[in-house]
């Protein structure tokens, strides 16, 4: 089982890391696709490191009693959450809203709501998400309209299921 | 093995727990919700993990192999890692600020919506609007921020290491300012 463990934590880090400088050296528009990408490349690198026993000699005892299918299925499962926090956490830090107010306010100092509007306003902010959304195949604009494309329409309809099982109300109807 | 199938199954309860939760408490904000209900199934995952039997009545002897401690927390990983994709899920999705944009478009029908309407929509009226309306109370009821005698905002300590730690990271992936 630890080994199992090391052996995904090991890809998850040279992924990441791999990941990042690429993100540094060649910014990729779809960030989303290119996180995609370098999870099916770094799927091998479990296998390889496996099969090479490069990890072996460091834990001996633990190799001795599991076996090699149950390592790698182990491996890959916790690589493949280990993927999914990160992805989870780059769209935390990406996407909130709350976020880049705290970092507008660290950036400018002491500032009124005025000025945060200014700096972050709700027009830029909305603009801003169409274009993304546009570019990403969700909608499409016609006569200066928006209008759904099929996948905005099953991502709308699956909200309304997901809002109605939670009860909870979307960013235009919160006022509190 | 046997700590990845009771996370799973630990899991399912969870799910169920805050959909019904959400029903009968209709709560405004779901945040303390999914957090109550993860400290109530924690030590659930536990029990049931010590109380059940090696093999838990389906396991094969060759997959009840390895120390039962780290299969247990193996287990435990799991389960907190898909809690935090479930909750993940439910804020980027339905309080996602695209999804509310998606909802508002779908909701227009065939005749479409203009970019300005889209934005008054976000609009209480000309001076405050939605997206800010609620987020900066919520942030001084957190700490984050302080409201100041000039009816500016400035960061509290909290407010500041969080800011700094997302800085950090927006940076660290080459990302812009976001939002």
């Amino acid at each position: 089982m630890i080994y199992a463990l090391t052996l995904s934590l090991i890809t998850s880090a040279l992924r990441t890391i791999g990941h990042i400088i690429c993100m540094h050296i060649r910014p990729a528009s779809n960030r989303f696709r290119s996180m995609i990408k370098s999870y099916l490349i770094s799927l091998p690198f479990i296998l390889l490191i496996y099969k090479t026993h490069i990890l072996e000699p460091s834990m001996p005892d633990i190799l001795g009693s599991y076996p090699p299918k149950l390592i790698l299925f182990h491996a890959y499962l916790f690589d493949l959450m280990i993927f999914l926090l990160f992805v989870e956490c780059f769209f935390h830090i990406e996407r909130s809203v709350t976020l880049r107010i705290l970092v507008e306010l660290l950036n400018s100092g002491n500032s009124d709501s005025n000025d945060l509007q200014t700096h972050y306003s709700t027009e830029d902010m909305v603009r801003q998400r169409l274009a993304v959304l546009e570019v990403n195949n969700f909608i499409y604009k016609t006569n200066d309209s928006w209008f759904l494309k099929p996948k905005g329409k099953f991502f709308a309809v699956a909200m309304k299921i997901s809002s109605w099982l939670f009860q909870s109300a979307s960013q235009h109807d919160r006022t509190e | 093995m046997k700590g990845l199938i009771i996370s799973i199954i630990v899991f399912a309860g969870y799910v169920v727990t805050t959909i019904l939760a959400s029903h009968v408490f209709k709560p405004k904000r779901h945040g303390r919700l999914f957090t109550a209900t993860l400290f109530a199934f924690s030590p659930l995952y536990f029990i049931a993990y010590t109380v059940t039997p090696a093999n838990i009545y389906v396991l094969p002897d060759s997959l009840l192999i390895g120390p039962r401690h780290v299969d247990m927390f193996y287990g435990y990983t799991i389960f907190l890692l898909n809690c935090h994709s479930y909750i993940d899920f439910f804020f980027g999705f339905n309080g996602g600020f695209s999804m509310s944009l998606i909802l508002l478009i779908l909701n227009a029908g065939t005749k479409g919506i203009t970019s300005e309407t889209l934005i008054s929509s976000f609009r209480i009226d000309p001076v405050q609007d939605k997206i800010y309306s609620w987020r900066l109370p919520a942030l001084i009821k957190n700490g984050c921020i302080t409201k100041l005698e000039n009816n500016g905002y400035a960061l509290t300590a909290k407010g500041r290491a969080i800011a700094l730690i997302s800085r950090f990271c927006k940076r660290l992936l080459n990302l812009g300012a976001g939002g």
